[in-house]
């Protein structure tokens, strides 16, 4: 079964040759760790499960050139993601996988940031969640995922059915190492509002590749906020693959200190009149370094199809680095695809005037930053309430200074 | 009824019956370098550089990333042709066919009407080199490579392949084993050439290499404006094109480098171009990319000076069977300095236009503003349009945007068009003309001709 590749660079006779990334030795676990994790586990998981491990052991960690994974280890004993779970009982532990199930997760297989990480949240994962809503139903209450433990590697599949509709919000705090992979159905008609709130430790490694299949007419709308760690790699790839299906990627991220974040948004449309919007907003500040690539593929057939990608970063330090990589990658000329990014520090202008009604400095400096943050903030509070942009909105003023 | 587009594809694409003074061996190896260097009579630290070119070639491994190059075997191109012919300064006393050939392309014409002089090349060896008097009592060098290393050794031992050591990458070092010919120009202080120097690159014998080798020193406060084009017929073996360009703009000086690059559909075009710009210096990059099967080519700036600036214009043209993988790179390394990229692409006929930039803000580049544009074209359904620009920016007080967009010619467009009397492929060449009219306006007037008769001409083609 093929996987779907984070970039295929083929075009009729031609190929572009793929960097092979640098690859670092690091102490693996054992075959008794793996054996470990798969106790008390289905035999439908335990297939899956033995299949990603045996491609897992042929890979080694890579070095990655922009995020540095130096300082990168697995955590021992091989540990499992506790999740605390409210809102609607529409789960199960993915321990309980079934045939139906370990046959759909694998015709979601994916690529990631890189295929070890992927192999290895599924390799080892072992209390991750299956998520299944009903047709035809719309759940008004959020279903909240959140995770405290030390260290976090998981694997989850969602399947929102046929004109259902969901919010689901994935909280992490705290874990030195997080491998999680999540894949994501949504079936026609359906809709699923994703918050994803990353509010690692800064000693943390915290790696989440996620892919997402919408199918005809589904709509996606997705929000990641992202708030350091010693690495933090979110990725996720959201293919539009039925007609009309629309999504929209709307990442906020601010490191501080020396933290690094390195993110991927990759939006495939992959069928005609689809839409993918990617608009991330950031600041930098300390020694921190952001990467952010927001990449749109607009996929052979996709006609009258439309893709957009915009960054911006507000650099508050001058030891603070952005890298923005915007990719666009066409193969139909049905389409409008565009992208752009900037990157700059706040004008002077703007800081003098807001002194001149009485702000101090910070102040006028929180006051723009934060400003720029809102719009989306606002959003995730009328989609989830207001519980997580108040925390969030305390997080990012601390983190002004 | 479609009308024919007024092109002559034969301007370019035939080929000529040459006499041969010396040909290497195909492949790289210290016995053809060595030979190379004594049929050349080259001072001995030059054929240092070329061994120790050689000695890198072999320890650097191939780029790992850009066209597919497996195709491209070294072993196969023949590095170095000499033809049967002198370097002249009078076109009359170049060898009949060579001068043919030249005349064909129209050079000495586009010499009479609007150059300060000019160099042409014909396969390994620059045949004729000819630069204005007046501009020559003004102190102004113009010459092939292989005369400047012996005449004025001082000023090539300092500056030749410095900006582009053989180290940078496994292409240069083998331009720094093989070269050959090229141009070597030094504009003294405060002297402006008031019309442009032009350099011509003709290859024309099947599955050679070409490694010309082009030295831009344009001293403080001067300006100069250099044109290079180049063509060669189609075989159906692989001709390899390695050349380098080194520009060193210094302070409050002003050059620019326009290119228009046809080289045949059987080319692998891997050159390098960089320039480096002291304070308060300019350098623009115009650049045109038709030809070749492959390329990969991004020309790059080095802003060193308070107060640089950089402009990089460039279209590319990836029709049938080809694809160009093609971009900027502009450094910015000191306070004050600015830059815009305006990059231009059209695909058509199942081509394949790559965009791979760098846009680089250094901690030292404290209010710097930069800012890239990158539109693409596609004029058909079986073509391919990418554009992966990084922008690095790593300081607080800079100012840096981007923006890129890839669309298609409308139909209501070429419907308008075909109303008014025009074929679609007039309509559609005319409406690409449009979208390349920034670069092409930057042009002297023959060479924007020129890109409009090539644009034509591929359109014609793509359209049948």
């Amino acid at each position: 079964m093929s996987i779907e590749r984070t970039l295929n660079l083929i075009h009729n006779e031609f190929e572009m040759i793929e960097p092979m990334p640098e690859v670092l030795d690091i102490e693996e676990y054992t075959e008794e760790d793996f054996l470990e994790t798969c106790a008390g586990c289905s035999e439908s998981l335990i297939a899956f499960k033995r299949r990603a491990y045996d491609e897992y052991r042929t890979l080694k960690f890579p070095a990655w050139k922009r995020a540095s994974l130096d300082s990168f280890s697995l955590k021992r004993p091989v540990p499992g993601v506790e999740y605390e779970l409210t809102g609607p009982e529409i789960y199960k532990s993915i321990s309980e996988m079934d045939q139906s199930e370990e046959s759909l997760i694998r015709k979601l297989d994916f690529q990631g940031s890189d295929r070890k990480f992927t192999l290895l949240a599924d390799s080892f994962s072992k209390t991750g969640i299956i998520v299944r809503t009903k047709e035809n139903t719309y759940y008004g209450e959020t279903l909240f995922c959140k995770t405290s433990s030390e260290s976090a590697i998981a694997s989850n599949l969602i399947v929102i059915e046929e004109n259902s509709k969901l919010d689901i919000i994935f909280y992490s705090r705290g874990s030195d190492l997080s491998v999680i992979t999540n894949r994501f159905l949504i079936k026609k008609g359906a809709q699923l509002n994703v918050l994803f709130v990353n509010l690692s430790s800064a000693k943390s490694h915290s790696i989440f590749n996620n892919y997402y299949v919408l199918g005809e007419k589904a709509n996606l709308r997705l929000y990641d906020i992202n708030l350091g760690g010693t690495v933090l790699a979110p990725y996720h790839l959201i293919k539009t693959a039925g007609r009309g299906a629309s999504a929209r990627i709307k990442p906020i991220f601010f490191p501080t200190n020396n933290e690094k974040i390195d993110m991927l948004y990759l939006g495939r449309v992959d069928a005609p009149e689809s839409t993918t919007e990617i608009e991330g907003i950031g600041a930098v500040s300390g020694n921190s370094k952001a990467v952010f690539r927001g990449f749109v593929d607009i996929k052979k057939g996709a006609k009258n199809s439309s893709g957009t990608e915009h960054s911006s970063t507000i650099i508050l330090s001058d030891k603070a680095t952005v890298q923005a990589i915007p990719g666009l990658f066409v193969d139909e000329n049905e389409v409008n695809a565009s992208h752009a990014a900037s990157a700059g520090t706040i004008e002077n202008d703007k800081i003098y005037y807001l002194m001149t009604r009485g702000l101090t400095m910070n102040e006028a400096l929180k006051l723009i930053v934060n400003g720029a943050f809102e719009p989306v903030l606002q959003e995730i509070e009328e989609i989830f309430g207001n519980e997580i942009p108040g925390g969030v909105r305390d997080v990012l003023s601390k983190r002004i200074g | 009824m479609r009308k024919n587009i007024n092109v002559d594809e034969s301007k370019f694409n035939f080929k000529s019956n040459t006499d041969y003074a010396f040909k290497s061996s195909p492949g790289l190896n210290e016995k053809i370098i060595r030979e190379i260097s004594e049929y050349k009579s080259e001072p001995s630290w030059m054929l240092e550089k070329r061994l120790e070119a050689l000695r890198a070639f072999h320890n650097i491994p191939e780029p790992n990333f850009g066209v597919d190059r497996s195709q491209l075997n070294i072993n196969e191109i023949i590095p170095y042709i000499r033809p049967n012919a002198a370097k002249e300064a009078s076109w009359d006393e170049v060898p009949e066919e060579i001068k043919n050939t030249f005349e064909r392309l129209g050079i000495p014409e586009a010499e009479r009407k609007s150059l300060a002089g000019v160099g042409a090349q014909y396969d390994s060896e620059v045949v004729y080199q000819h630069i204005r008097e007046d501009l020559e009592k003004l102190g102004v060098i113009f010459l092939d490579m292989e005369t400047a290393v012996k005449k004025y050794p001082e000023l090539v031992k300092k500056y030749f392949m410095r900006l582009v050591p053989a180290s940078d990458h496994k292409y240069a070092a083998l331009h720094g084993a093989i070269w050959s010919g090229g141009s070597f120009v030094y504009v003294p202080e405060n002297i402006r050439v008031p019309l442009p120097l032009q350099a011509y690159f003709r290859m024309n014998l099947a599955g050679m290499g070409q490694f010309e080798h082009t030295l831009i020193i344009a001293d403080k406060g001067s300006e100069l404006h250099f044109i290079e084009g180049c063509s060669a017929p189609r075989y159906n073996v692989h001709n390899l094109h390695a050349g380098m360009v080194e520009i060193y703009v210094m302070e409050g000086a002003k050059v620019r480098y326009s290119t228009i690059q046809n080289w045949s559909k059987n080319t692998f075009n891997l050159n390098t171009k960089r320039a480096i710009v002291e304070a308060e210096g300019t350098m623009e990059w115009v650049s045109g990319s038709l030809g070749s099967m492959k390329t990969m080519l991004y020309p790059a700036t080095i802003l060193n000076g308070r107060g640089a600036k950089a402009n990089h214009l460039a279209v590319t043209y990836a029709g049938a069977g080809q694809m160009m993988d093609t971009g900027s790179k502009v450094i910015h390394l000191a306070p004050g300095t600015s830059s815009t990229v305006d990059a231009r692409s059209i695909s058509v006929g199942g081509g394949w236009a790559f965009y791979r930039g760098l846009l680089y803000i250094s901690e030292k580049a404290k209010n710097s503003k930069a800012s890239v544009e990158c539109s693409a074209l596609m004029l058909d359904n079986f073509s391919k349009s990418d554009t992966v620009p990084i922008i690095d920016v790593r300081t607080n007080q800079s100012d840096i945007g981007h923006e890129a967009r890839i669309g298609r010619i409308s139909e209501d467009q070429i419907y308008y068009l075909m109303t008014r009397g025009l074929t679609e492929a007039e309509a559609k060449a005319m409406i690409v003309r449009g979208f390349m009219e920034p670069i092409s306006r930057e042009l002297p007037i023959e060479y924007a001709v020129e890109l409009n008769r090539l644009i034509n001409l591929e359109i014609e083609k793509s359209i049948g």
